[in-house]
Formats: C-alpha cells, sequence, structure tokens
C-alpha cells in the first residue's frame, strides 16, 4: 500500500468527500422519485464506478471494495427499490466515508460487500436470504466471518492507510482545467517577462548610443546630452531592477505552480500491483512487480496521459514477455517471474523503464504478423535490423485491434501507448535485451508540462527550439571530416559510434546553402539514441512554454509545438524523437553534394599583401579563389572562368575598380555578376562612385574586417 | 429540331433571372434574408464570408512556414496569442493567382480557427437567397454568385478541404 502520507491520498479523501454527497443525493432520489429513477441510478452507478476507479489510484482497497459491491448492485437496482436495499445502500456510502477517515477497516469493507452483493441473488428479493440490518444507517462493526474473507475482492489485508483526520493538514482540491487556466497565463508571464528583457537590453544600446554622441558634440550640446544620458541610465538601471525583481517572481509562480501540479509515482504503485496480479491470474502465470519509484513525481496531466499506456506495458510483459512455469524452469528461470517499474529523474525528465526478466522480443513471431498485416513484405523482412523490427511493434494495425480481459476492459495497442507518451511530450522505445533478461520499454516524459528549457538555434528564417534534456552537447564540425554512412554523413567522434548528421534545413523542408568550412552541430540525445543536428547557429538558451499547433497541423512531423518568443515571431519546438525518425529515411547524400559545390570568387588586388589576405580568407571559408594582379588581367580571365563573385580593389593600374565594374555591369553574359569593392579610400565621393558603377558591396580597407568580407561574399555567391 | 439539354437549362436560368429582375419593389421589400457577409478579395474576385462564422480580420500577420504543408497553406502565425494556420483563400479555391497577403480572416469552425488570407477586405453585405444563383455543384465551397459577382463562401465545406489538413 502507499505511503500513508502521501498527497494524493489527501486529494483522494477531499474527492471522496464531494463524491459521498453526490452518490446518497443520487441514491435517495432513485428511490424517491420514480421518474427521474433510471436517470439517477446510472448517476450513482457512474459516481460509485469514479470513486472505484480513483480508490484503485490510490492503492484503497476498503474503499474499491465498498464502491464495486455498490456499482454492481446499483447496476442491478430495480425500478422501485425496496427500502431496505436503498438504505443498506446509503449506508454504504457512509461506510465510504469512515472508511475514508480511519473509523472503519477492511473488514467492516468486505462484510459489508459480501452482504450488499446478496443482493443481487434473487432469493434474496423475495427475502430469503435478507441481509443484517444496520442501526443508524451505519454498518455494525461485525466481525468478519472468516469464509467472507476469501470470497472478498483481492486486496491487501493490512488496514486503510491512517489518513489524516479531517481539518489536520488542510487541502484543496483544485480542478485540472483551473489548473490549466493558471498555467496558461503563467505561460503568458514568461513571454512578458522575454519581451521586458529585451526592451531592457534596448534602453541599455540606446545608452550607449547617446554616450556615442555626446562624445561627438562639444559646449551646452555635451553637456546637455550627458544630463540626458544620466537620466536615461538611471531610468534604465530602475527598469533592469524591477525587471529583475518581475523574472523573481515569475519564476516564484511558474516553481509553485509546478508544484502543485506534481503528483507522486509511488501513489500508482498498488494500482500496477494489482492489474500484474489480474492480468498474472488470468493467464495462469506467476509474476510479481517490483517497483523502484523511488520519490519520483510527475505533472498530474502526465500521469493521466500515461496510466492506461503503463497499464498496458504491464499486461504486455505478462502476457508476452513472461514465460508459463514449465517454460520458465524447463529455461532454468525461477518459477515467478518478475516486472520491474523503474523511474529515475534526468533532468526535467523523468526516465520510466519497464522490463521483465521474459524471453525478449521474438523476432520470428514479430515478423510474421507483421508479415499477415501486410506492414512489410518477404524481401524487407529479410534485412530488417533488429531496431527496425521494434519500431514495427509500434506501427498502427501491429496490435490486435481490440483485446478485452476481465480487468482492463479495452486494450489499446503499443501505437497508441506511442501517441499519449508523445501527446504529453515524451517518447517510448524498446530495448531488446534489459538487464533482467527480457525486453523492456523506456519512456521518458517530461517532469512537468509548465514550462520547459530549450536550446534556440537558426535554420534558414526559422527559429526552432529543442528541449535541453534532449541536447547532449553543441559541436563545431569541419565539413572536410564528414564521411558518407548508411546513406547519410557522419561525424568520427573519439571513443564511440560515429556521430550521424542531418541539416536541420532539409529535415524541416526549408532549402539547404552551401556549407561552410565548419558547422554547428547540436548533438541530440535521447532515449539512448543518438544524431547530429547540423544548425545554421545557436540563439542561446530560453524557457518557453510550448502551444499545440493549431488542430489541422497536428500531423505535421518533427514539430511538437510553437511559443512566441519576446520579439512576438514563432519558435517552432522540434520533436525530437520524430526528427530522428525523419533523419532515418532522408537520403542527406545527395544535398550534401550539392553543398559542398565550391563557389568560385574572383580576387583582384594589385597589392600582394592584401590579395594573399583576401584569398586565404575566402579560401579558408571554402572558397574556390581566382586572384588576377588587375583590372586586365580580371577582364581577361572573366570571360574564360565563370565566377560567382567579383571582390575587386578600387585603385589599380590599367583598369580601376570602378572601370572593372562598370564593363562588367555592361557585358550582356556578365551583367548580373556580384561586385565587391575594397578599397584603402573611405571616402564618401567613393562610395557613391562605387553605387554609380554598379556595385553591389563597397568595403573600406580602414575598417577591414574579415567578417565583413566574407558576410559581404555570402550574400551574395 | 431536337433541343440540346444545355439549352434548356440556359433557358431556365435566363427565365429566372428575367422573373426577379421583372419584381416590383414591393416583391423585392420581402426578400429572404440569407447571411450578412464581409466581402473579400483573392485573385481579382470578391467573396462574401457570413460574418456569423468570422471571429474577426485583421491585417496579415507575419506567417511562419512549417515544413511539407499543401501549397494551400502558408503557415502559422498568431492572432491574439493564439496560434492558427493561414491559408490561402485563392489557392484553397483553385484560383489561378494566388491572394496579395493583406488581410487575414479567422474563421471559426467545430474543431478549430483557421486564418484565411485574402488581398483586402472591400466591406460588408447582405445576401438574400433572391440574388443568388449557381453554387451548390462541383468541388468547391460555394454557395451562389449574386448579380454583381459575389460569390458567397461555404465556411463549412471550405474547413472540410481535405488540403488544409497535411498527411
Amino acid at each position: 500500500m502507499s505511503d500513508p502520507s502521501s498527497e494524493l491520498l489527501r486529494v483522494f479523501r477531499d474527492e471522496l468527500s464531494e463524491s459521498v454527497d453526490k452518490l446518497a443525493l443520487h441514491i435517495e432520489a432513485a428511490a424517491t422519485d420514480p421518474e427521474g429513477s433510471a436517470a439517477n441510478r446510472e448517476a450513482a452507478m457512474h459516481v460509485a464506478h469514479n470513486i472505484k476507479g480513483a480508490a484503485r489510484i490510490v492503492g484503497f482497497e476498503a474503499v474499491v471494495t465498498v464502491a464495486h459491491a455498490l456499482e454492481d448492485v446499483l447496476g442491478e437496482l430495480p425500478e422501485h427499490p425496496p427500502q431496505a436495499l436503498t438504505k443498506e445502500l446509503l449506508a454504504g456510502v457512509t461506510l465510504l466515508e469512515l472508511l475514508a477517515s480511519a473509523r472503519a477497516d477492511a473488514a467492516e469493507a468486505n462484510a459489508f460487500a459480501v452482504n450488499l452483493r446478496g443482493w443481487l441473488d434473487p432469493g434474496a428479493k423475495a427475502g430469503a436470504r435478507k441481509p443484517r440490518r444496520r442501526k443508524n444507517g451505519r454498518p455494525a462493526p461485525s466481525p468478519p466471518p472468516v469464509a467472507l474473507e476469501a470470497a472478498a475482492a483481492p486486496g491487501d489485508p493490512s488496514p486503510p492507510p491512517a489518513l489524516a483526520a479531517p481539518g489536520g493538514e488542510s487541502s484543496v482540491r483544485i480542478a485540472v482545467d483551473r489548473l490549466d487556466r493558471l498555467m496558461t497565463a503563467t505561460g503568458e508571464l514568461l513571454t512578458v517577462r522575454a519581451r521586458q528583457e529585451a526592451r531592457n537590453l534596448q534602453l541599455a544600446a540606446l545608452t550607449e548610443e547617446l554616450a556615442r554622441l555626446r562624445r561627438r558634440l562639444s559646449g551646452e550640446a555635451a553637456e546637455g546630452c550627458a544630463a540626458l544620458e544620466r537620466r536615461l541610465g538611471d531610468l534604465q538601471k530602475a527598469d533592469r531592477r524591477e525587471t529583475r525583481q518581475f523574472h523573481t517572481l515569475a519564476d516564484e509562480i511558474r516553481d509553485a505552480l509546478r508544484r502543485v501540479r506534481m503528483m507522486p509515482l509511488a501513489g500508482m504503485v498498488g494500482q500496477w500491483r494489482r492489474i500484474l496480479r489480474e492480468s498474472a491470474r488470468s493467464s495462469g502465470k506467476d509474476a510479481q512487480l517490483v517497483a523502484l519509484v523511488g520519490d519520483v513525481e510527475l505533472d498530474r496531466r502526465v500521469l493521466e496521459e500515461i496510466s492506461d499506456p503503463i497499464m498496458h506495458l504491464l499486461r504486455n510483459a505478462v502476457g508476452h514477455g513472461i514465460e508459463s512455469e514449465e517454460e520458465r524452469r524447463a529455461a532454468g528461470k525461477p518459477v515467478r517471474g518478475t516486472v520491474e517499474i523503474q523511474a529515475s529523474l534526468c533532468g526535467s525528465m523523468v526516465r520510466l523503464e519497464i522490463r521483465d526478466d521474459g524471453r525478449g522480443i521474438q523476432r520470428q513471431a514479430v515478423l510474421r504478423r507483421a508479415l499477415e498485416r501486410g506492414l512489410l513484405s518477404e524481401t524487407d523482412a529479410a534485412g530488417l535490423s533488429n531496431h527496425d523490427l521494434c519500431q514495427l511493434l509500434f506501427a498502427a494495425g501491429f496490435s490486435t485491434a481490440v483485446e478485452v480481459s476481465e480487468l482492463s476492459g479495452r486494450g489499446v495497442g503499443l501505437d497508441i501507448v506511442r501517441q499519449r507518451v508523445k501527446s504529453v511530450g515524451g517518447s517510448v522505445v524498446i530495448v531488446e535485451q534489459s538487464q533482467l533478461g527480457g525486453a523492456a520499454f523506456v519512456m521518458d516524459l517530461p517532469v512537468s508540462l509548465v514550462s520547459t528549457r530549450g536550446l534556440l538555434v537558426q535554420a534558414a528564417d526559422l527559429v526552432c527550439a529543442i528541449p535541453v534534456d534532449s541536447v547532449s552537447r553543441t559541436l563545431r564540425v569541419a565539413t572536410a571530416q564528414l564521411r558518407p554512412l548508411d546513406g547519410g554523413l557522419a561525424f568520427p567522434m573519439e571513443g564511440g559510434d560515429p556521430l550521424r548528421v542531418r541539416w536541420l534545413r532539409s529535415l524541416i523542408g526549408q532549402e539547404r546553402e552551401p556549407d561552410p568550412d565548419r558547422i554547428t552541430v547540436v548533438v541530440l540525445e535521447r532515449a539512448g539514441q543518438r544524431l547530429g543536428l547540423a544548425v545554421d547557429r545557436l540563439l542561446g538558451e530560453d524557457d518557453f512554454v510550448a502551444k499545440r499547433l493549431p488542430w489541422n497541423l497536428e500531423g505535421i512531423a518533427g514539430i511538437s509545438g510553437a511559443f512566441l518568443m519576446g520579439d512576438g515571431k514563432i519558435a517552432l519546438v522540434l520533436d525530437v524523437a520524430q526528427l530522428a525518425l525523419i533523419a532515418d529515411g532522408t537520403p542527406e547524400t545527395m544535398l550534401a553534394a550539392r553543398a559542398s559545390e565550391r563557389r568560385r570568387i574572383m580576387v583582384v588586388d594589385d597589392s600582394l599583401t592584401a590579395r594573399t589576405l583576401e584569398r586565404n580568407l575566402l579560401q579558408s571559408a571554402g572558397y574556390e579563389v581566382l586572384a588576377c594582379v588587375d583590372g586586365e588581367e580580371a577582364w581577361r580571365r572573366l570571360h574564360e572562368t565563370p565566377v560567382d563573385v567579383l571582390v575587386t580593389d578600387v585603385q589599380m593600374p590599367k583598369i580601376d575598380g570602378f572601370e572593372l565594374t562598370r564593363k562588367v555591369r555592361g557585358d550582356a553574359r556578365l551583367k548580373s555578376l556580384p561586385v565587391v569593392l575594397v578599397t584603402g579610400l573611405g571616402k564618401e565621393a567613393d562610395l557613391a562612385e562605387g553605387a554609380r558603377s554598379g556595385a553591389d558591396e563597397y568595403i573600406v580597407k580602414g575598417q577591414f574586417d574579415q567578417r565583413q568580407l566574407l558576410a559581404a561574399v555570402a550574400r551574395l555567391a | 429540331v431536337n433541343p440540346e439539354p444545355q439549352v434548356g437549362r440556359d433557358e431556365g436560368i435566363l427565365r429566372r433571372r428575367a422573373e426577379r429582375l421583372a419584381r416590383t419593389k414591393d416583391v423585392q421589400s420581402q426578400r429572404t434574408f440569407r447571411a450578412h457577409v464581409a466581402l473579400l478579395e483573392a485573385g481579382d474576385q470578391i467573396f462574401g464570408l457570413p460574418v456569423a462564422r468570422l471571429r474577426e480580420i485583421v491585417e496579415t500577420p507575419s506567417v511562419t512556414p512549417l515544413p511539407r504543408l499543401p501549397a494551400a497553406l502558408r503557415g502559422i502565425a498568431q492572432v491574439r496569442g493564439e496560434l492558427l494556420a493561414v491559408a490561402d483563400l485563392a489557392t484553397l479555391l483553385g484560383l489561378d493567382k494566388p491572394s496579395r497577403p493583406g488581410c487575414l480572416a479567422v474563421l471559426v469552425g467545430e474543431r478549430g480557427t483557421l486564418g484565411l488570407q485574402a488581398t483586402r477586405t472591400v466591406g460588408f453585405r447582405d445576401i438574400y437567397e433572391e440574388e443568388l444563383s449557381g453554387g451548390g455543384e462541383g468541388e468547391r465551397p460555394l454557395l451562389g454568385v449574386t448579380r454583381d459577382l459575389v460569390t458567397l463562401l461555404d465556411v463549412d465545406r471550405l474547413l472540410a478541404n481535405e488540403q488544409l489538413v497535411p498527411r
């Protein structure tokens, strides 16, 4: 049974105290109002069912027993229930309350359930086996007969958890949708915070600009400017203080909200154990659950979403993993199979591993099923890797559509498991052989849905956020070191497998551009899979609350949501697990070949130093460089060899830079060739002359800056 | 003479039109109200969108493209903090010319909202049953065309267009 002090139990108790009122109301109404009898009976059944479910989650067996009996008997309630039965049902309601406050025990619950079920016996209605009467509507604390104990629902023999008496530790129950609203508002708060920070930076920049202006002024103007500068500086400092304060407050609110939404996994163990016991019993196997969840907590919405998937995986482990007793004996394994659930916290993700000591994934059986269901062809089947085999298990239509068992009701397929896990931003993979010997399912789930920290990267004009939990590191990689591997490119890593590298641009449908000499690669690691993502630029880290994509775009592969940045632009949140799948199917070689297509730049300068400097610079950036000593040579060679950009000095003998540019612009074939003028002169007249001659960019040598030239060439090439 | 069926249909249309035009003012005042519409220009045509299905019309915000979208979808945009998909009205209707992005009409459907990009908003007006002809036939989500060539759009069919949901 779960920890008696658990928060979950407190929540349950609150919920129960509301539910019992409703239950009593409907039971009474069903008896007194013949018109609404059926509706009230239904409503009462529904409430009893919900109580049963909630009690099961917190592992409160005695309440489950009573609620279950109530539900069953309500289901058979005649249109005009005898008064005695109504009283008996109401006694059950009272018993639920007593159980919750630890004023009744499991024995009483069992006795009550057996008695109440007596009404289901056709003889009972005739009064042959009328259950014992109770006094004052409160169940008599009768000692449970031994025979009844055996017939009772399987349950924990220990007494129910001693819950804090009402009013002991105060707590309130909050509807999840109200919490969600609060969460949305907090998300907006974070957006405001980001905008505020951006504005403060603008203010700081403005102050600096004013300072620069002041330095160029003198006399009264300079003094006035200095006064303005001081006032603006003070304003900016005050604003920064408040921004920081707001920052702290927003963080506090977010953290508090996060805590409010947290539920301990330990509260689920009782339910898991029961599921396992039931599936073992119904399949005639012997299995035990080992739960290693510690005090790991999850957002309640995440917990709700994965509750069914976990139950499915547990049933799966028993049904498909654990062998029959004979098989286990023959294999020299202990007769009792073991299923383990382990939870561990990794950053802001919780890793939940469900493993068993069974037979593992049966390759042949999986292939047979996949072939039967037309999920792959005979030829595909032959060369299928183990990794792909495991992917098959998650394919829609792989699982038998509906598996009905007495306890579970409708089963969900593994595809639904994956979908549910994904819906909360998690991922799930299969490990063929776990440390227990059998297969394992590894789920990575976000601890919280409140906000996520992401690495912001740029690909073409798009800003994408990668949840930092999926990022193991970032690298600068020389493109020359990339090698073809499995239809893609890979980067050799010291002491490990080569890192597969894919371009974010091509994965999200943006046009690839020729790669510079060195590329920035974000190494993604999730559920044991690794992938290098080449991005244009790293933009930094930020907290964000992702919004879902609009209804019609939810199926877009590789993108799990989006959020508004401080500047009002939209950033896309990458779905790392799915991106890895897309990467598997994206041939990168072709794009890589195109990317490595060298651009040829002509550099014209009569100074050896300048020419060498420019040539080396451009070559190291991956361009092919054609160097010419003067305008005449350049003009001749332009007609022999096609180039992509012309970078030319202005002052040269014979044909100068302006002249060369004019000639290029006047030539039918060359007229659209981009031209960058580089000169030692910084005069305005020169700039105007350059513009008149038709140059695209003008770089002044006095301010010669490598980046400036590279940027200009990159813009034009 | 064997009258072509097409000729028969044309005659029918012409007769109905003549009857409509011949109505007195009195009769016209008893027109049946169909919808109050916003008039949007897209691909050089004017379309009427029932205001009952419009949440608002805003200036086209900046649109963020998403990978592998069908041609009619331009990407996502945010309007009042809400993310919505942006579709181009002209492309969605299969017109030759895409709309120059000028305004965005936010449609409300059962499953959610959709931003419809058009060239501009021309105005608003009432549309009456009597002035409508055609429509209902073919694939396109059109309810009919008024005498002055305003095409009344069928918002539900428009939103059900499979081009709006990438595979």
